[in-house]
C-alpha cells in the first residue's frame, strides 16, 4: 500500500540545473580572471578527474582483476576563502576525491591544481599548505599530551617559534583547549579530541583545510562550537575550506556551495542559497489517523508521498503552501490523530538526485 | 638535512617520553629482552663446555662474532620499530595516509615513529660478550679496535635494511610476514656462529646477497687475526661492513618504489 | 561442559584462518632448523670423543621435533585476554558466572593446539619422509626408536600441551593482575625457549645441571616427550618421566586455582 510521486522533486532538480549553469560560467569567469565577480583567485581546480581502481577477486594470487570507476570525470574549481560543502553517499568518489587533492592518491587522469601546485607531483610542498582533518582519525600521538603533540607538529611543519607561539594562543584560546592541553589524546573525549585536531591543522597557517566529517560522533555543544570556529576562521584568515559530511546541519551552517557527488559523477553543483530555495525548503508532515485514512485533497504544492497503514507522509513546499494552511486543512478531516512537520534528511534528499541521474 | 636531524631528535624525545610514562613495564621488557639474550649465549656456552670448540673454533672468537650481531641488530632494533610494525599499525589501518599528510620524508617519519628503549638489554648483553671474546682472543691490538664501530654500522645499516625491506614488503601483503624473521632472528643466530660451519649455499647467501657475514664474520676475522679457512683476503673484512650500507641502499630504493605504488593504486 | 568445549572450537577455527602465517612460519622453522643442524654437525664432526649424551642423529631428530612443536611453548598470555586486559574489558570476563579457570584452559589448550598441530605435522612431514626422498636423510627427522617409544611419547606429548595451556593460565592470571599483557610476555618468552629445550636440547647443558633440568615443569611440555621418542635414558625410567608430568600438572592447577580465586577477590573488591 505504498505510493509513491515524484513529481515535484524533479521540478526541483531541473531547478537545480538550470542555476548550476548559470553559475558555473560565472566561476569560469573567475577562473580566468576575466571577471571579479565571484572572488579573486582560485584556490582548488579541478579538471575532468578520473580514478580507476584495479581490485582483486577470488583468491590472492590467480584472482581476475577487476576495474572500479570511482571518479568518472569529475571538474569544480573552489575559489580562495570559499567554504565549499561536498556531500554524496558511501562509496559515491568523495573519499577517493579527497584523498587525490590531499596528495595522498595519484589519479587515472585529469588535472588538479591546489594554488599553483599538483598534489601528487610534489607532495611534500603541497602538504606543507593545506591542512587536514579526518574526523575518525587522528594526527595526533596517543600517549603524548596535546601540548607536546602540538610541539612535535610544529617541528615537522618547520613552524618558526614565533609563528607558533602565536597560533598556537590564538587556537587554544578560539578551541578552548586551554583546560586539555596536558592531558594525553588517549584520554580526551571525541569532542576535545576534535577540537584538539582542528588546531592540529591549523598550527603552519594552511592555505587550504580539508575536512574529513569533522563532526562525525559529536555531541551537540561540540559541534556548534566546530561550526563557529569554522566560520570565524574563514571570516578572518579567508582560508579556502573543502568540507565533506553527512550532516546536513554542518552545510547549513557552513557551506556557500555544495557540490553533491554521485556515482563519481558531479550531480550538481550550485551555490548553497538555490539549494536551500528548492530543495531544502521542503518539508514533510506526516499526519496519523485512528483509523484507515481517507483520500485526501490536498493543495498545489503539496503532495502525498507515502501511505502506510494509518499515517500518510506528505511532502510540501511552504512558500506554495504555508504549514498553517496545511495544518489547517487536515484538521478538518475526520479521524486527524497527530500531526508533525519536519525535514527530509541530506540521504533522502541525495537519494532523490540518484533516481533522476542514475540513467 | 640538518632541519630533519634536529626534527628526529624531537620525535625520538616524545617517544622516549611516551616510554617512560610506564617505568614498571619498561623495566620487565628491558630486563626480559637481556635475559633472553644472555640465555641464548649460555646455550653457545654450553655447547662449547661439551664439546671443547665450536666446529674448531674458540670461544673468544664466537664471542666477538655473537657480541657484533647482537650490538648491531639491537641498534637496528631500536632505530626501524616503526618499520617493524609498518603492516599491522599503518597498511592495514590506513595510518599511513596520515604520514603522508606531513611535508616531510615518509623514512624520516617512520623512523622517528618510536625510538624503542627495549633492546637496551640486548645491547648492554652483547657489548659485554664482545669485549670478553676480544679480552679472551690473544692478537687483538688497538690497531684492530677501530673496526668495531665501522662493523656494528654496517651491521645495523643492514638490519635497518633488512627491516625497511619487510616494511616495504607489506605494500603487497598488507601484513608483514613472520618470513621476514628469517633474516632478523635468524640473521642474528646465523650471524653468531663462524660461516665456515654452514654448507656453501648459505655460506653464499650470507656473504653476497644478505651480506651478515660481511658485518660480522669478516670483520671479526680481521680483529681477531685469524686467517679465513675458506681463502678469503684479510682485508675483505676491514672493507666488507660497506656491504651493508649498500643492502640498506636497496631497501630504501626499494621502499621508494613501494610508497610510489601505494600512492598510484590507493590501496 | 558445552561452553568448554564451544570455546575450544572457536579458539581452533581462529588459528587455522591464518594459513598463510602458517606457510611463513614454516619456512622460518625450517630456516631455523637448518642453521642450527650445520652447527651441530659442525660441532660434533670436531670433537669426535666428546661422548655427548645425545648422538648427532638423535640431536637433529630433537631439533626438528623442538621446531615443530615451536607454536606448543607457553610464549605468552591468550592474546584474547590479553586484548581485555588492555581494555579492561577482563573484569567482566573473569566476573562471568563460569569456571573461569576451565574456560580460559580451554581457550588456552585450543589456541597451542590449533597453532601447533598443523605446523608440526606440515614440518614434520617435510623434515622426515620428504629430507629423506630428496637423499638428505642424515639430515632427517628419525621415526621414534619403537612402537612403544611412539606410544609413550604420544601420550606424554598429549600431558606436554596439558602442561604448556597451564602454564598460559599463570600468564593469564598474571596479565589478569597487572592489567596488562606486557610482564607477562616478557618473562614468558625466555622461561620458555630456554628451559623447553627449544633453544639447545636439554641433555646437551652440563651435566650437573641435568637433574634441575629434567625437574622444572618446562621439561614435561616438549623435552620429556622427545626424550621417550628417542628413546634416551631418563633417570628412573619413562614411567618416572610420565609421574614427573602428571605431578607438575597436578601442582600447577593447584595453586593456578587458588592465584585465581585470589585474584578475582580482589578485583571484586576494588571494582577494577
Amino acid at each position: 500500500m505504498t505510493r509513491r510521486i515524484g513529481n515535484g522533486c524533479a521540478l526541483n532538480v531541473r531547478g537545480f540545473e538550470a542555476h548550476a549553469a548559470v553559475f558555473q560560467k560565472a566561476r569560469d569567469a573567475a577562473v580566468r580572471g576575466s571577471s571579479g565577480m565571484i572572488r579573486g583567485t582560485v584556490a582548488i581546480a579541478v579538471e575532468d578527474l578520473r580514478k580507476v581502481y584495479h581490485v582483486r577477486e577470488g583468491g590472492s594470487w590467480r584472482g581476475r582483476t577487476r576495474e572500479i570507476t570511482a571518479l568518472d570525470g569529475i571538474s569544480f574549481s573552489v575559489a580562495a576563502g570559499e567554504i565549499a560543502g561536498f556531500i554524496g553517499p558511501n562509496g559515491a568518489g568523495k573519499s577517493t576525491a579527497i584523498k587525490i587533492l590531499s596528495g595522498i592518491l595519484r589519479p587515472t587522469s585529469g588535472i588538479v591544481r591546489v594554488g599553483d601546485l599538483v598534489p601528487w607531483q610534489d607532495r611534500r610542498a603541497h602538504v606543507a599548505r593545506i591542512g587536514v582533518v579526518f574526523g575518525q582519525r587522528t594526527q595526533l600521538w596517543w600517549d603524548l599530551s596535546v601540548a607536546e603533540g602540538l610541539g612535535l607538529l610544529r617541528d615537522i611543519y618547520g613552524v618558526d617559534p614565533e609563528r607558533f607561539a602565536r597560533n598556537r594562543a590564538r587556537l587554544t584560546e578560539a578551541l578552548d583547549l586551554g583546560g586539555i592541553m596536558d592531558q594525553s589524546v588517549r584520554q580526551l573525549s571525541l569532542g576535545q579530541r576534535m577540537r584538539a585536531e582542528i588546531a592540529a591543522a591549523l598550527l603552519h597557517d594552511p592555505e587550504v583545510l580539508i575536512l574529513d566529517e569533522p563532526t562525525i560522533g559529536l555531541d551537540a555543544p561540540s559541534k556548534l562550537a566546530v561550526r563557529a570556529f569554522v566560520r570565524d576562521l574563514r571570516r578572518e584568515r579567508g582560508t579556502t575550506v573543502l568540507l565533506t559530511t553527512h550532516d546536513m546541519h554542518d552545510i547549513e551552517a557552513l557551506a556557500e556551495r555544495v557540490i553533491v557527488i554521485g556515482h563519481g559523477r558531479i550531480l550538481t553543483d550550485s551555490p548553497f542559497q538555490d539549494l536551500r530555495a528548492t530543495t531544502l525548503s521542503e518539508r514533510i508532515l506526516e499526519a496519523d489517523f485512528v483509523t484507515e485514512p481517507p483520500v485526501l485533497d490536498l493543495p498545489h504544492g503539496a503532495t502525498e508521498t507515502m501511505r502506510d497503514g494509518r499515517s500518510v507522509t506528505i511532502t510540501f513546499d511552504p512558500r506554495l503552501v504555508p504549514a498553517q494552511v496545511l495544518v489547517a486543512q487536515l484538521s478538518a478531516v475526520p479521524g486527524l490523530d497527530d500531526l508533525r512537520i519536519g525535514r527530509p534528511a541530506i540521504e533522502e534528499i541525495i537519494t532523490r538526485f540518484y533516481a533522476d541521474h542514475a540513467t | 638535512m640538518l632541519d630533519g636531524l634536529v626534527l628526529y631528535r624531537r620525535m625520538a624525545a616524545a617517544s622516549i617520553a611516551a616510554q617512560l610514562r610506564y617505568p614498571g613495564t619498561f623495566v620487565l621488557q628491558a630486563a626480559g629482552n637481556f635475559v633472553t639474550t644472555l640465555l641464548s649465549f649460555f646455550g653457545l656456552w654450553s655447547l662449547f663446555h661439551r664439546f671443547g670448540s665450536l666446529g674448531g673454533w674458540d670461544i673468544g672468537m664466537v664471542a666477538v662474532l655473537y657480541g657484533l650481531v647482537n650490538v648491531a641488530f639491537s641498534v637496528a632494533e631500536t632505530l626501524g620499530r616503526g618499520f617493524e610494525i609498518f603492516g599491522g599499525e599503518f597498511v592495514k589501518t590506513g595510518n599511513f595516509d596520515r604520514l603522508l599528510l606531513r611535508p616531510r620524508s615518509t623514512l624520516l617519519l617512520l623512523l622517528g615513529h618510536e625510538l624503542r628503549l627495549r633492546p637496551v638489554g640486548r645491547f648492554l648483553q652483547g657489548a659485554f660478550v664482545l669485549a670478553a671474546g676480544l679480552h679472551l682472543s690473544p692478537h687483538v691490538g688497538w690497531a684492530t679496535v677501530w673496526l668495531i664501530p665501522w662493523a656494528v654500522a654496517g651491521g645495523a645499516a643492514l638490519f635497518l635494511g633488512i627491516l625497511i625491506g619487510q616494511a616495504a614488503l607489506c605494500f603487497l601483503t598488507i601484513e608483514g610476514l613472520e618470513v621476514v624473521n628469517i633474516l632478523t632472528y635468524g640473521g642474528v643466530e646465523a650471524g653468531q656462529y663462524p660461516l665456515p660451519m654452514f654448507g656453501r649455499w648459505l655460506r653464499r647467501f650470507l656473504t653476497w646477497a644478505v651480506p651478515i657475514a660481511g658485518i660480522c664474520y669478516y670483520p671479526t676475522l680481521v680483529m681477531v687475526r685469524h686467517a679465513d679457512p675458506l681463502g678469503m683476503p684479510m682485508w675483505f673484512g676491514a672493507v666488507s661492513p660497506a656491504l651493508g650500507f649498500v643492502f640498506l641502499g636497496v631497501m630504501v630504493w626499494a621502499w621508494g618504489r613501494g610508497v610510489a605504488g601505494y600512492v598510484s593504486s590507493g590501496s | 561442559m558445552r561452553a568448554y568445549l564451544s570455546a575450544f572450537v572457536l579458539q581452533g577455527r581462529i588459528g587455522l584462518r591464518y594459513r598463510i602465517a602458517v606457510a611463513a612460519g614454516l619456512v622460518a622453522q625450517l630456516w631455523f632448523g637448518a642453521i642450527t643442524l650445520m652447527a651441530y654437525a659442525s660441532v660434533y664432526h670436531h670433537a669426535p670423543d666428546a661422548h655427548a649424551p645425545l648422538t648427532l642423529r638423535q640431536a637433529m631428530t630433537y631439533t626438528w621435533l623442538q621446531q615443530s612443536l615451536f607454536r606448543l611453548l607457553p610464549i605468552g598470555c591468550l592474546p584474547s585476554v590479553g586484548d581485555a586486559a588492555r581494555t579492561g574489558a577482563i573484569v567482566y570476563d573473569l566476573l562471568r558466572p563460569v569456571d573461569m579457570w576451565a574456560w580460559w584452559l580451554s581457550s588456552s589448550l585450543a589456541w597451542l593446539v590449533g597453532a601447533a598441530v598443523p605446523r608440526a605435522i606440515l614440518l614434520a612431514a617435510i623434515a622426515g619422509p620428504l629430507a629423506a626422498l630428496l637423499g638428505l636423510e642424515a639430515w632427517s627427522l628419525a621415526p621414534p626408536v619403537s612402537m612403544t617409544a611412539a606410544i609413550l611419547a604420544l601420550v606424554s606429548f598429549g600431558l606436554g600441551a596439558l602442561i604448556s595451556a597451564t602454564i598460559v593460565m599463570w600468564w593469564n592470571v598474571l596479565t589478569a593482575r597487572t592489567l596488562s599483557p606486557l610482564g607477562a610476555n616478557a618473562i614468558a618468552v625466555p622461561l620458555s625457549v630456554l628451559l623447553s629445550g627449544m633453544l639447545l636440547p636439554l641433555p646437551l647443558y652440563p651435566p650437573w645441571a641435568q637433574t634441575l633440568l629434567l625437574l622444572q615443569p618446562f621439561a614435561g611440555i616438549t623435552d620429556i616427550p622427545i626424550r621417550l621418542y628417542l628413546g634416551v635414558a631418563i633417570p628412573g625410567g619413562a614411567g618416572t618421566a610420565i609421574v614427573i608430568q602428571i605431578v607438575w600438572l597436578a601442582v600447577l592447577t593447584l595453586f593456578g586455582r587458588a592465584w585465581m580465586r585470589r585474584t578475582v577477590d580482589r578485583l571484586e573488591v576494588q571494582g577494577a
